[in-house]
Order: structure tokens, then C-alpha cells, then sequence
């Protein structure tokens, strides 16, 4: 089985800056398992959006369109190559090398995902009224990787600040806290089963 | 007498032609002779949304308040063992995340958070002791999605802070930190006196007390 070649980065690639264009489209992401709904209320259970919620604040996607939904069964393996896929893709670089089935992935049918509208999370605020002035916004960054160029993240700002790249020492706790409940609450309350339609994006949008 | 339509409104039934009659104040039910004995699931802590399952072979029933405040309690109860025995597990599971706190310290919080959730009347409450040193609490009350954790942090006044974010129609319509009973004050400004939610109808004489008063485990 071959790595399918429309989520590999190439050369004459650029990030997607500007998702307001793409405002009709959608986030997937993927969980353990398909056992991921809360029967209670019918929506993403809490322990299939991240363990520690301090995970939350660079929450890792997939941007549906190009990338199809069976790509989220794409599980890379342990292999020596791990890193380096997993690695950041270097703007107008090609990937130095391919993912090999069985050595460097697998196909994992067990996941389960979930879907996040990419028109309700671009720049999406939550205002704190407890006298905090915290204040945080949902952004999406697109951080393709030298083997998925279709990985986004999720991040959340804080008073301008990227709060996941914010070294432990400068968080604030009381601070942090509000923004990683923001953003686990957003997620529950966002996250969609219902497989959207979709379609590829325009190449003019990443070239 | 009111008309059964009221009550009616408030009953969900698989069965047709039950043939009802209410009977308000007093909360009176009666089935049709040749028809079931009503069993009552009480969904909600105030309301007595009733479903009436039964089986041909049984003879007619009436349904009293008194058998409504029964299944409550009852309900009430089973809830009460489940908080404790998820509690318990969980923290058995989590204790390590919760180092420089004892069993007892974050229970009385637990109790505290959990008590004030339930007098807000949800469709149900959900919690997980979590790996970030912290119990995160679900909920529905009245279309609101309440979204609630408890963290608890030496730096922190009385070691614990309560962050609540709470949805409705897909908006964050209150976004809040402070100590647990500030907080809830602060959620019960919004779901009474602001009048977010429909009031709904109490259950007579509903079974308000404080349920974890004397909780042990």
C-alpha cells in the first residue's frame, strides 16, 4: 500500500494564511476510538478530546477537502522516521522522504473523529466577566508536517499571545486555566458527527 | 379540577388511547381499568415528566404523588451511590494527579460543586477527576450546556477555583472564575434572574435537602 500522495507537502506549496475563504469547509479529528460520543447528551465525550487538558492549546486537525476522510485511519508507526514526519514542513522544501507502509504507517480502522466548522472556530471569543480581562480567541494555523500538509491546529490567544508557545514560567495560571476550560468546552460544544460534505481545495489557495 | 391536557403535556407515552385523567393540584393519575400499570421514570430533578411502560396483562393502577416523590427519592438516591462510587473509582484512577491533596479535601469540594450543580435542577450532571489535578463537570439545565472544573492548585485562594463556561444556542453566554459558591451564584444570576430558561414546574413538595449533608465513603 502506497502513502497517498495528496496529503505529502510539495515544493511548490505555501501555507494557508487566510482560512476566511474557507469558511464552508471543516476540521476532522481523529480519536482512539469510535466510541466517542457522550451518550447523555450527544456530544464528543471528554476524555476522546485530549487527556490533559493542557493539551487542549495546540489541538491538533486535518483540513477536510483535499484530505479525505479515510486518511484518518493513516497512523504513523514508532518507526526511526517518526520524528521527522511529524516534524514541521519547511515552506518550499519537498519531503526528503515517503512514508512505508508497515514500517512507517498503518491503517488503524478503530479510530473514530469528529467534525469542527471551520467557520465557527476561526477567531471565535470567549469573554471572561469575572474581572480577569481574560479574554481568549480561537485561531487556526495551518502546520502542515513533512508527511501531512493538511495538519492545522487549533490554538487559542491571549491578549496576542499564542498561549502554547508561551514558556511555563511566563503562564499565569489563573489565566491559563480560563483558556484551556474555554477551549475544552468550545470543543464539545462545536464538535459534529454528521460527515459534511465536502470537496478539494483549490489548489490557487495553497500555491 | 385542571384539564388533563396540562398534565398530559408533561407525559411521554408510547401507548395510545391510555385513556388519562388529572387530577392538579393533588397530582392524581388514573390509567383506563382495562389498560397498564403505569411505571414512572422521572426524568429531570423537578419535573415529573412521567413515562407510563407497562404490559397488557395488568390490571389498572392509579398514580399518586406519593408514588412520584417515591420514584424521586428513589431516582435521587441511585444518583447519590452513583456520585460516590464514580468518585471513588475516579479517584482511585486519578490520585496520583492530585499529589499534595487528600481524599477528603477534594471530596468536600466535590460535594460542595456537586450539590449546587444538582439545586440548579439539570437534565443530568456528569464529572471526571481529570490528569490536570482537577474534576470537570458537565451538565444540562434548561438548554444551557454547562461546562464546569474545579481545579485545584496550592496558589490559589481556599486551593481550589471553580471556571465555569456555559452555552446556549451555540454562544457562550457566560464565561466566569472564582471560588465554588461565587461561582455558582454567579450561574444561578444567569439561569434565574436573568430568566434564561423556562420555570419550569416543581415537583410538590420536592425533595430539596442537601443530599451529601452527611455523605461518607
Amino acid at each position: 500500500m502506497q502513502y497517498p500522495n495528496h496529503i505529502l507537502p510539495q515544493q511548490n506549496f505555501r501555507k494557508i494564511v487566510n482560512f476566511q475563504p474557507l469558511h464552508n469547509y471543516y476540521l476532522i479529528h481523529f480519536t482512539d476510538t469510535k466510541d466517542n460520543k457522550d451518550p447523555q447528551d450527544g456530544r464528543v465525550r471528554e476524555d476522546c478530546i485530549v487527556r490533559q487538558t493542557d493539551h487542549i492549546r495546540d489541538f491538533s486537525n486535518n483540513l477536510l477537502g483535499t484530505f479525505e476522510l479515510d486518511d484518518i485511519y493513516i497512523e504513523l508507526t514508532q518507526g526511526e522516521f517518526k520524528n521527522y514526519f511529524n516534524s514541521e514542513w519547511e515552506e518550499a522544501s519537498s519531503p526528503a522522504r515517503v512514508p512505508q507502509f508497515e514500517k512507517d504507517f498503518i491503517i488503524n480502522k478503530n479510530r473514530g473523529f469528529f467534525f469542527l466548522p471551520i467557520s465557527e472556530c476561526d477567531d471565535y471569543e470567549v469573554q471572561y466577566s469575572d474581572g480577569s480581562n481574560v479574554n481568549p480567541i480561537c485561531k487556526i494555523l495551518h502546520t502542515p508536517t513533512n508527511s501531512n500538509f493538511w495538519h492545522v491546529s487549533l490554538r487559542w490567544f491571549h491578549n496576542g499571545q499564542d498561549i502554547s508557545e508561551l514558556h511555563e514560567r511566563q503562564r499565569k495560571k489563573a489565566e491559563i486555566k480560563r483558556v484551556l476550560l474555554a477551549a475544552k468546552a468550545f470543543i464539545q460544544e462545536k464538535g459534529k458527527f454528521e460527515i459534511p460534505s465536502y470537496q478539494s481545495i483549490d489548489i490557487s489557495f495553497y500555491t | 379540577m385542571a384539564p388533563a391536557e396540562s398534565l398530559e403535556t408533561k407525559i411521554n407515552t408510547p401507548i395510545t388511547n391510555i385513556g388519562i385523567h388529572a387530577s392538579l393540584p393533588n397530582w392524581t393519575v388514573e390509567t383506563g381499568k382495562s389498560y397498564i400499570i403505569p411505571s414512572i421514570v422521572v426524568i429531570g430533578e423537578s419535573t415529573p415528566y412521567l413515562s407510563l411502560i407497562g404490559n397488557q396483562a395488568s390490571q389498572g393502577a392509579t398514580l399518586s404523588l406519593s408514588s412520584i416523590r417515591a420514584a424521586a427519592q428513589q431516582k435521587k438516591d441511585r444518583k447519590y451511590v452513583q456520585y460516590i462510587s464514580q468518585f471513588s473509582k475516579d479517584w482511585n484512577l486519578k490520585r496520583p494527579h492530585f499529589a499534595s491533596f487528600t481524599k477528603d479535601f477534594v471530596w468536600d469540594k466535590f460535594k460542595s460543586a456537586i450539590h449546587q450543580f444538582l439545586q440548579l435542577k439539570p437534565d443530568f450532571v456528569s464529572f471526571n477527576l481529570t490528569d490536570d489535578c482537577s474534576i470537570f463537570f458537565k451538565g444540562i439545565v434548561k438548554e444551557n450546556n454547562i461546562y464546569l472544573e474545579l481545579f485545584f492548585d496550592n496558589e490559589t485562594e481556599d486551593n481550589v477555583e471553580a471556571i465555569v463556561n456555559i452555552y446556549k444556542d451555540g454562544k457562550v453566554v457566560i464565561a466566569y472564575g472564582g471560588g465554588i459558591e461565587n461561582t455558582f451564584e454567579k450561574i444561578q444570576e444567569l439561569l434565574v434572574n436573568k430568566d434564561k430558561i423556562p420555570v419550569s414546574t416543581p415537583l410538590p413538595n420536592a425533595i430539596s435537602e442537601p443530599y451529601f449533608a452527611t455523605a461518607e465513603f
